[in-house]
C-alpha cells in the first residue's frame, strides 16, 4: 500500500442543531500524513466535525478542503475516505472477507483483484486465517481489525476513526493503539483520530486538538499541551494537575490561594488566572518547603499517591517514586513540599 | 428473577391447559374425524378429498390467493416500513396509531364498506360513470376479495417489516456509504438484507391468516371466489357432511405446516448464502 495521505482543511465550520451549537467557526489545518486527534468531553463537536467531513452531516457555514478542492457538495460515498467507527459496524451479514471486499466492490474493482487486496489488507492486522468466519465469531479486537482492515483496503488518502477503541478493555486497548499507529505509518495516510481518553490522544497523535463546545481550545503536539496547557480546561482535561487559583501578586512572586507566594515557571507575573502544578513535580523535602499535612496515602506498586494538606489550605495530590529504603509518610503526619523547578503552570484562564 | 422448575411449570399451567382444552384436543378430534365412520375406522373421506375435483381447486385455490395477497402485502407495506423507520420515534408513534386505527373496527364492518364502495352502485362506479367511464364489475370478484383482505393483513405486514428495520444500526449503512455505496447500493446491499427477517415474519404471519379466511371471501367473493374455509362451512353447515369437513381442515393443516417447513429450508439456504458472503 503506497498511498500518500492528503492535507486536510476546515475553514469556519459552524453546525447547530437548533439551540445547541455542535461546532462554532472550527478550523484546522491537517497536513498530508498527519496523525490528528479531536480530543474532548461528549458534545464537545468532536464528532461532529468527523461527520462534516464524511458527509454524514451538513454544515450551516464553512468549507471543508481535501488536498485545497472543497468537498462540501460532495457526496458521502465520492470523498473516498476511509472510516472506523466506534462500534466497528461490520456489516452482520457478510464474512470477514465479504466485509474488508466491500469498499472494492463498491469502485467496481475485478472480482480476483478484489481477493487479491483484501487478503492481502487481511494480512496486514494478521487476520487472513479468518477470512470466512461471521463478524459474530470474533472478539472484540479481532472485530476492531476487519473493521480497520475495511476502512483501509481501498488505499484511502484519509482514514476517520471515531473513538474506535472505545469498546474495548484496557489491556487490549492499549495493544490496539501501537497497532493503530504501526498500521498508519506503514499506509501513510492522513488520520483524523476522535476520541475523549486522554492517555490514547498522547500515544497516538502527531497533533492534537481538545475540544469544548464546538471550538477548538488547544491545538498542538502531545508534549506541549501537557507541559504548556493553556487553560484551566485543558489543563484539567490532559493528565492530572493540581490547579490553585491566582489571588495577587508580589515583587517577583505570585501569591497563590492556599499556598503563598511562588515564582511561576518561565519568571511569569500575573495578578490573575490560575497555576498548574503536575503531581510529578511535587516532591517531599527534608527541610525546605512548605509544611503540609498527610490526608491519604495510596499505594500503587511502584509509587505512593499521596493528598496533602498545605498550611494555608490547599490540597494538592503528587506522585512519589518507592526507593529502596525509604519510608513512606502516614496519613496525619506533617511533612514539607516542594516544587520543580519550572513545574508552576500559569494559565491565564 | 430466578424460578424453580416446579414454579414455571406451575405458572405455566393456566396457559397449557387452556391450550390442550380448546385447542389441541378439538384438533385431535377434527384429524380423527377424517379417518373415522360410522364403522370405525376409514379411509373414505381421504379418498373423497382426492377423487373431489372441486374439493383440490378450491385448495389450490386457497394457496394461490394467500400467496398473491400475501405478495401485495408485502410490496405496500414494506415501503411503507421504510418510509416510518426514517420518521423521529415521536412522529412514528403517530403513524402506527393511524396504521392501527383500522383494528378499532370490526372486520365485518369493513368488510360490508367495501360492498358501498365496490359496489354496482358504489363510489368508485358512480366516480367512473361522471367522468362517462364503463362501471367495472369488481365486487364479487377475486380483485374484490383481495382488496378486502389486503386493507384488513396490511398492518400486520408493515409492523413486521418495520420491527426488523429499527433493529437494524444505522451506523451500517453510513459506513456502507463512507466506504464507496451510492444510497441505492447501501440500500441493497445492506439494508435490505438485514430486513429480509422482517420480510419473512410479516410474509408468513399473513400467508397463514390468509389460509384460513373466512368472512372476507364469503361476502366481497363471487362463486368462483370460494376457498377451503367457506368450502368446509358448507360442508358443516349445508351438507353435514363432517368427515369431509374434518378431511378439508386436516387437509389445510398439513399443507400450512407443509409450507412452513419449506420456509425454514427456504430461509435456512439464504443463511447458509450470507454465510459464505463474498466469493459465493
Amino acid at each position: 500500500m503506497t498511498a500518500k495521505g492528503a492535507s486536510i482543511e476546515f475553514r469556519e465550520v459552524r453546525k447547530t442543531y437548533g439551540d445547541f451549537v455542535a461546532l462554532e467557526r472550527f478550523t484546522m489545518s491537517v497536513a498530508q500524513g498527519e496523525f490528528m486527534t479531536l480530543l474532548g468531553p461528549s458534545g464537545s463537536g468532536k464528532t461532529t466535525a468527523l461527520n462534516s467531513l464524511a458527509g454524514f452531516v451538513d454544515a450551516d457555514s464553512g468549507d471543508i478542503l481535501i488536498d485545497g478542492v472543497s468537498i462540501t457538495r460532495m457526496p458521502t460515498e465520492k470523498r473516498n475516505i476511509g472510516m472506523v467507527f466506534q462500534n466497528y459496524s461490520l456489516f452482520p451479514h457478510r464474512d470477514v472477507l465479504g466485509n474488508v471486499a466491500f469498499p472494492l466492490e463498491m469502485r467496481g474493482v475485478a472480482k480476483a483483484e478484489i481477493v487479491r487486496r483484501s487478503m492481502k489488507a487481511l494480512e496486514m492486522v494478521r487476520l487472513d486465517g479468518l477470512a470466512k468466519r461471521m463478524p459474530h465469531e470474533l472478539s472484540g479486537g479481532q472485530k476492531q481489525r476487519v473493521a480497520f482492515a475495511r476502512a483501509v483496503v481501498f488505499e484511502p488518502r484519509v482514514l476517520l476513526m471515531d473513538e474506535p477503541l472505545g469498546a474495548l478493555d484496557l489491556k487490549l486497548r492499549e495493544a490496539m493503539q501501537l497497532e493503530i499507529k504501526q498500521y498508519q505509518r506503514e499506509i501513510g495516510c492522513t488520520v483524523i483520530y476522535v476520541t475523549h481518553d486522554q492517555g490514547e490522544a498522547l500515544t497516538l497523535s502527531d497533533r492534537l486538538a481538545v475540544m469544548e463546545k464546538g471550538a477548538i481550545r488547544q491545538l498542538g503536539a502531545p508534549e506541549e499541551l501537557y507541559d504548556r496547557p493553556n487553560s484551566r480546561f485543558v489543563a484539567e482535561f490532559i493528565g492530572s494537575n493540581n490547579i490553585l487559583a491566582v489571588e495577587g501578586a508580589a515583587g517577583d512572586d505570585t501569591l497563590v490561594s492556599g499556598l503563598g507566594a511562588v515564582r511561576l515557571s518561565g519568571g511569569a507575573r500575573t495578578q490573575r488566572g490560575f497555576v498548574a502544578i503536575r503531581p510529578e513535580h511535587v516532591r517531599r523535602s527534608a527541610a525546605a518547603g512548605w509544611p503540609a499535612t498527610v490526608r491519604q496515602a495510596v499505594f500503587f506498586g511502584d509509587s505512593f499517591r499521596y493528598l496533602v494538606e498545605a498550611e494555608a489550605g490547599a490540597e494538592i495530590s503528587f506522585v512519589e517514586p518507592r526507593r529502596a529504603g525509604a519510608a513512606a509518610a502516614a496519613p496525619g503526619e506533617t511533612i514539607r513540599i516542594e516544587f520543580d523547578e519550572g513545574g508552576l503552570i500559569h494559565l491565564p484562564e | 428473577m430466578n424460578l424453580t422448575r416446579p414454579a414455571i411449570l406451575l405458572l405455566l399451567l393456566p396457559a397449557l391447559l387452556l391450550v390442550g382444552l380448546v385447542f389441541l384436543l378439538p384438533i385431535a378430534g377434527v384429524l380423527s374425524l377424517s379417518v373415522h365412520g360410522e364403522a370405525g375406522f376409514t379411509l373414505e373421506p381421504l379418498r373423497e378429498l382426492f377423487g373431489s375435483k372441486v374439493a383440490l381447486l378450491v385448495l389450490e385455490r386457497t394457496f394461490t390467493l394467500a400467496l398473491s395477497v400475501t405478495a401485495i402485502c408485502l410490496a405496500l407495506g414494506y415501503p411503507a416500513a421504510l418510509f416510518m423507520s426514517g420518521l423521529s420515534s415521536r412522529a412514528r408513534a403517530w403513524v402506527t396509531y393511524l396504521i392501527l386505527l383500522p383494528f378499532w373496527i370490526s372486520i365485518l364492518i369493513r368488510t360490508y364498506t367495501w360492498i358501498v364502495i365496490l359496489g354496482r352502485e358504489g363510489i368508485v362506479n358512480r366516480g367512473l360513470a361522471a367522468v362517462g367511464a364503463e362501471p367495472l364489475q369488481i365486487l364479487y370478484t377475486d380483485v374484490a376479495v383481495r382488496i378486502g383482505m389486503v386493507q384488513i393483513l396490511l398492518p400486520i405486514v408493515i409492523l413486521a417489516c418495520l420491527a426488523s428495520m429499527l433493529d437494524i444500526d444505522r451506523d451500517l449503512v453510513k459506513a456502507a456509504r463512507v466506504l464507496g455505496a451510492s444510497r441505492w447500493a447501501a440500500f441493497r446491499k445492506v439494508f435490505l438484507p438485514l430486513s429480509l427477517s422482517g420480510v419473512a415474519t410479516g410474509g408468513i404471519i399473513c400467508f397463514i391468516l390468509c389460509l384460513g379466511f373466512y368472512v372476507t371471501p364469503a361476502l366481497l367473493g363471487g362463486r368462483r371466489s370460494t376457498i377451503i374455509a367457506n368450502l368446509i362451512d358448507i360442508q358443516v353447515h349445508r351438507t353435514l357432511n363432517w368427515g369431509f369437513a374434518a378431511v378439508l381442515a386436516s387437509a389445510l393443516l398439513v399443507s400450512t405446516l407443509a409450507c412452513l417447513g419449506i420456509f425454514r429450508l427456504l430461509t435456512r439456504r439464504r443463511a447458509g448464502f450470507a454465510a459464505a458472503g463474498f466469493g459465493k
